[in-house]
């Protein structure tokens, strides 16, 4: 069985993984992403916020990727915005992932009241449009990193409480749960001890994916406006770029293509993960 | 909102004219057709006005609605309107009388107008309206007074006297600024609609209105039509149609006016475009000063603790903010540092002497240093309990604040003070700034018009929005004495005394006065920025299509609408020719092709 | 018999759904701060207590929450959804004079994606492993990496801005106006590039469920059996495995017309396209509750209907669903 997380089947993962192509290229260009936004405090780059440059200069040796419209230099604050994007996409994915796999394993095990809570709780979050729901949070609340982080969490939960219950309604069948109840184990002991390491593997593959649509639900608020202005996300950099759109188009596209990148990694890898864990849940 | 008020004013008329029209026609005023007091060189035509969105109904007095207000003015007059230069004009009325104590005002109205409809206008109309604006708590209902109005009376069909409880010097700026046109009575006032906004009125979606141009259509989101109304009091207007196309982003405005879909730019593009749109030929950019002023506000309110309270710190942080560095970045230079502590453009009331401090980074230091805010080993200074100073910037979205947040940002950072911008949406904003003063400091931009009464609102502790939460009896009280002093020559040195002590205790910081920009197509003329004292602001009833005079002598019919002007050279794909003249032109050029084959044929 | 309960149920369930959606985006709205009375004046300068008093009265947000709430629904339940505040006239007229402007867009494009996204996902499957396949794959990788908004920004960039191809905003000339068939070919003209935008972010998700589930069909016995019999590849293809495959495309195309309503506020906000996503973005920027709530339960709905629709087709094609109810 691929989904086990036991040790012999860790080994046996690695190899998959280590086999599969696209997982290698995304986890390299997630590699490089990464490697550049830990380091940006120590490369020689202006700090993020300064305006002592010349406003709109294209790319030019003093400036590698251009200045912005209030003269700061792009690629200082492209780099510390892959700490800001970053940092939005794990955090809000991780939470959601959290929130998610533990609602999901309470419903699929829990066949009982709770259960039955937590599912029209996750079918009530599935008919409301996510976008919608994290606007209308951001409008009214107004904005900070942390909001973003929370919102896009609260409102990105329910696909993966849903292949977390479905993946806990077909472990919980297996043999070896019936075994375990036979020989008297607590409901909650089998749940946690055998049912959800057996569970995980998809939702976590999930929640890698989910970095990427966090990042890009990050973009879209923020070109709404809904950013943290505090702090150069991508997201937010198209935002302030977007006037300039047709005179001084670096402003925008150059942290756009960033981003893109990014989320291509991020695909590449949980697409092939899934691919490896599961792959029926890998065709959806 | 705020920002996008359609008012514009010029006592100083200042700045740029460039024109790089395609071609430069003299036009023979011999073709003139006048009537009434509206010159037409030539007839016919459609304006295309590039817009800023959606009217939310066509009660231009109910709220707030400055997409509507573009619209109204050319379908609806006001008793007395505002030119381009800010002065008071007639309008419906002819001539009006005030008393010495500013408390009945007599207006002498226009006998020869109509309704759309065909109906005549009289008095009632007016009555009607006012007391409509009182009941329904209209837009205007704050800035008229209309609390203190003990009523209005038709001495005849054409006299109409409102009458004040106190006096009410401001009354006919406001009068003839926002949310005062006249409501067509025989439409609105009937016993079964429950107010004026029942959707059972027909005029809320047809609007019926006494102005230069009749509705047309309204198609949501994409435009509004309107045509001329050849019995309009001032005569026909000269072009027989006026479209205002719906465009609200900025960039995609710009870019349908640069594509040659639209004849006047009236949506503001992003500031670092002006040069670009400037040079493209057939365009002409006008700019004026506006009396619309961003400033940031210090949080007044009393609690223990604030930081803001301590004059010297406003000062000191005053002197950190480069006002010019704000005005070349975030307005791309289109913009001027703001003077005094009253905007300049209301050149009456504006007191030269009184000036906010000016850009002092080191003496910013010297006062924080002095009130004990050292700084800390990250260059950035503690409070005595060792924490970090750092300050709340509110701001409401947009490209304007959000640049000029950033650049605070990092100008206070030099001094050692960190902040934290906060954007909210307009809404949040409101409740969050003006309500619960959950700030240090704040930006926003207001209208600072018509009447420097605006200054009561603004900044008295009894104001509707006192932004700063500022409390201080001696302005209060010269403020308050202001708007009840009928003496001109007395209001001013009330509001000069008001400045002084504002520049004294400093509880605003003015950032940047607002440029205001008239961008449009060379091939019309006769615009209202054109004629300061003809015509109301946003009234287009005067252009005309001034390429059309050089092909007058080609169309033998000068009645309106079925002329249409072509696009000048830069076109959008698929368009630009006039629908009939497409296949003509293509009949011709086969009917060309073919004998040029013929003949080669016949050649060889 | 079963068939009958197994709706009976769904319905209940869906309409609970419903119930507990709205309420929570009610809650939510109304405990938010600001206040829809501050847009009345503007700038809130020219805003007296007097008509704040006004409109509190006229919109009955004076009465409690509670109240306002059970009000709320049992207008819901009799059809009403209220009146805007910001237009003052009924909510459902709003909302539905910009529904075929949206349905326009996403119909299309989804209809589209879905036309576009099986026919590359066969041809790839056919060409497995091969060039092409991997081509396709990766093209369609791309577009299912890159955000909606930004795709759109870069097409108008290019088709807009620098080739002049398509108009950059708007819905229609009015420099010549048209009429009749002319006026809707000018219509789908400035249509064009949201609706290419559109399609281009979908169509990666039709095109990867046909791929992956066209490959597995490769493996099938059917499929070794009829190439033995040596049929056309292509035959194959178009015929047999097709067959097999166009399911999961199909509930994708039904799932994502349910959320086609509210699917495409940021590409209708960057080519300005009057739709429901501008409707629902101003409505929350200027609180007009009536039509945000307007909106939400109009989503919800036809998200609720769709899925119970698509249960119950599913549900006669399967016995086993049918007699688990």
């Amino acid at each position: 069985m691929v989904g086990e997380l036991s040790t012999s089947g860790v080994l046996r993962s690695i190899r998959l993984i280590i086999r599969d192509k696209s997982v290698v290229i995304g986890t390299i260009m997630l590699l490089s992403i990464g490697l550049l936004a830990v380091l940006a405090p120590y490369i020689n780059i202006p700090y993020f916020n300064s305006m002592i440059f010349p406003r709109f200069s294209p790319p030019s040796p003093r400036n590698p990727l251009g200045t912005d419209h209030l003269g700061r230099d792009i690629l200082a604050r492209v780099l510390w915005g892959a700490r800001i994007s970053l940092a939005i996409g794990i955090c809000a994915a991780g939470l959601a992932s959290v929130i998610g796999i533990v609602l999901g394993s309470i419903s699929g095990y829990f066949r009982s009241k709770v259960g039955t809570v937590i599912d029209g709780l996750i079918n009530v979050f599935q008919v409301i449009p996510a976008f919608f729901l994290a606007l209308v949070l951001l409008v009214i609340f107004g904005s900070s990193v942390y909001l973003l982080m929370l919102v896009i969490a609260i409102t990105t939960w329910p696909m993966i409480a849903r292949i977390m219950r479905a993946q806990v309604l077909s472990v919980k069948e297996r043999l070896f749960v019936e075994s375990a109840k036979a020989i008297g184990c607590g409901d909650l002991h089998i749940l946690f001890k055998h049912v959800i390491p057996h569970a995980i593997p998809p939702a976590l593959a999930y929640t890698i994916l989910e970095i990427g649509a966090a990042i890009m639900m990050e973009a879209g608020l923020s070109y709404l406006g809904l950013g943290d202005p505090n702090y150069p996300s991508w997201g937010r950099m198209i935002y302030e770029g977007q006037p300039y759109i047709v005179s001084a188009p670096w402003i925008s596209l150059i942290p756009g293509a960033f981003l893109v990148y990014t989320v291509i990694g991020v695909n590449l890898v949980g697409n092939g993960l899934l691919r490896i864990v599961n792959p029926k849940l890998a065709q959806r | 909102m705020v920002k996008t008020f359609t008012l514009r004013i010029a006592v100083l008329v200042t700045v740029m004219l460039i024109t790089l029209p395609l071609f430069v026609v003299p036009y023979e005023v011999s073709a003139q057709t006048s009537t009434g007091s509206i010159t037409c060189p030539y007839k016919g035509g459609t304006l295309i006005i590039i817009h800023m969105g959606d009217p939310k109904s066509f009660n231009p007095d109910a709220k707030a609605d400055d997409p509507l207000y573009a619209i109204a003015s050319n379908i609806f007059n006001k008793l007395v309107t505002l030119d381009v230069d800010y002065n008071v004009i007639p309008d419906l009325a002819e001539s009006w009388e005030v008393s010495p104590d500013a408390k009945a005002f007599t207006f002498h109205l226009r006998k020869n107008v109509k309704w759309h409809d065909g109906t005549p206008f009289t008095c009632k109309d007016v009555k009607y309206t006012f007391e409509a604006m009182q009941k329904y708590k209209g837009v205007a209902y704050s800035n008229l007074k209309l609390d203190m109005l003990e009523g209005i009376t038709c001495r005849d069909d054409y006299t109409a006297e409102f009458r004040f409880s106190d006096s009410n010097a401001p009354f006919l700026g406001f009068l003839a600024w926002y949310g005062t046109f006249v409501l067509p009575e025989h439409l609105y006032n009937k016993t079964e609609y429950t107010d004026w906004m029942d959707p059972n009125i027909p005029a809320l979606s047809k609007p019926v209105g006494t102005g230069p141009f009749k509705f047309v259509e309204y198609v949501k989101g994409s435009h509004v039509t309107l045509e001329a109304n050849k019995d309009y009091f001032a005569g026909a207007p000269c072009i027989g149609k006026l479209v205002f196309k719906i465009i609200p982003d900025a960039v995609a405005a710009m870019q349908s006016f640069l594509a040659g879909e639209g004849d006047v730019l009236g949506v503001t593009p992003p500031l670092s475009e002006i040069p670009r749109i400037n040079s493209t030929e057939g365009v002409l950019v006008l700019a004026r000063p506006m009396p619309s002023r961003y400033f940031m506000a210090y949080n007044m309110a009393q609690e223990k603790g604030r930081i803001t309270l301590n004059k010297d710190v406003r000062f000191a942080i005053a002197y950190a903010i480069n006002r010019t560095e704000i005005v070349e970045k975030a307005f791309s230079g289109y913009g001027f540092v703001a003077k005094g502590m009253y905007v300049p453009a209301i050149a009456w009331a504006y007191n030269p002497n009184t000036q906010p401090p000016s850009y002092n980074p080191a003496k910013a230091e010297e006062i924080l240093d002095r009130l004990g805010y050292t700084k800390g080993p990250d260059g950035m200074r503690r409070l005595p309990d060792g924490r970090v100073l750092e300050l709340k910037l509110v701001i409401w979205q947009g490209a304007q604040t959000e640049a000029m947040a950033q650049i605070i940002k990092e100008n206070l950072r030099k001094i050692g003070i960190e902040v934290k911008i906060e954007v909210l949406e307009l809404g949040a904003f409101q409740e969050k700034a003006y309500k619960d003063k959950d700030f240090d400091m704040s930006i926003t931009n207001g209208f600072w018009g018509p009447d420097p009464h605006n200054m009561h609102m603004r900044f008295s502790s009894k104001g509707s929005h006192n932004l700063p939460g500022y409390v201080n009896p001696v302005t209060d009280d010269l403020l308050e004495r202001a708007a009840k002093e009928p003496d001109l020559e007395k209001r001013k040195q009330l509001y000069w005394q008001a400045q002084e002590e504002f520049a004294k205790e400093l509880p605003y910081f003015p950032l940047v006065d607002v440029v205001g920009f008239y961008i449009s197509r060379t091939d019309w003329k006769g615009f209202y920025w054109e004629l300061p004292g003809k015509v109301g602001i946003n009234v287009y009833a005067q252009v005309w299509w001034a390429k059309g005079v050089t092909t007058t002598s080609l169309q033998p019919t000068q009645t309106t609408q079925t002329t249409q002007p072509t696009q000048t050279a830069t076109t959008t794909p698929g368009g630009g020719l006039e629908q009939w003249l497409l296949p003509v032109v293509v009949v011709i050029v086969v009917l060309v092709l073919v004998a040029l084959v013929l003949t080669r044929r016949r050649g060889t | 018999m079963g068939l009958a309960s197994y709706v009976a149920k769904r319905v209940l369930e869906g309409f609970f759904t419903v119930i507990i959606a709205v309420s929570i985006i009610f809650f939510l709205v109304n405990l938010a701060p600001g206040n829809p009375i501050y847009f009345i004046a503007g700038d809130p300068v020219f805003l007296s207590p007097a008509v704040v008093e006004y409109y509190t009265k006229l919109w009955g947000l004076d009465k409690p929450l509670y109240e306002r709430y059970f009000i709320y629904i049992s207008n819901l339940f009799r059809g009403e959804l209220g009146n805007s505040y910001r237009f003052g006239g009924p909510v459902a007229q709003v909302i539905m004079e910009r529904i075929p402007l949206t349905l326009s867009l996403t119909i299309t494009s989804n209809i589209l994606a879905f036309i576009i996204g099986t026919f590359m996902g066969l041809r790839a499957a056919r060409s497995f492993g091969k060039g092409l396949d991997s081509a396709l794959t990766v093209t369609t990788f791309f577009f299912n990496s890159i955000p909606g908004f930004f795709l759109g920004i870069l097409l108008m960039l290019t088709f807009g801005v620098h080739l002049r191809l398509f108009p950059v905003a708007g819905l229609m000339d009015l420099r010549n106006p048209k009429t009749g068939i002319m006026l809707y070919l000018d219509i789908a003209y400035h249509a064009f590039l949201p609706v290419l935008t559109l399609t281009l972010i979908l169509l990666p998700a039709y095109f990867k469920t046909v791929r992956d589930s066209a490959v597995q069909q490769l493996g099938e016995d059917y499929v070794l059996t009829l190439r033995a019999v040596g049929m056309d590849e292509r035959r194959i293809f178009n015929k047999h495995v097709f067959r097999n495959v166009i399911l999961p495309p199909i509930t994708l195309l039904a799932i994502r017309l349910g959320f086609s309503l509210a699917g495409a506020a940021l590409i209708e906000n960057v080519f300005g396209w009057p739709g429901m996503g501008r409707l629902l973005l101003d409505s929350i920027r200027e609180r007009d509750y009536p039509v945000l709530m307007g909106i939400y339960f109009t989503i919800v709905v036809t998200i609720v209907v769709i899925s119970i629709i698509l249960d119950l087709i599913y549900g006669i094609l399967d016995p086993r669903i049918k007699s688990r109810g």
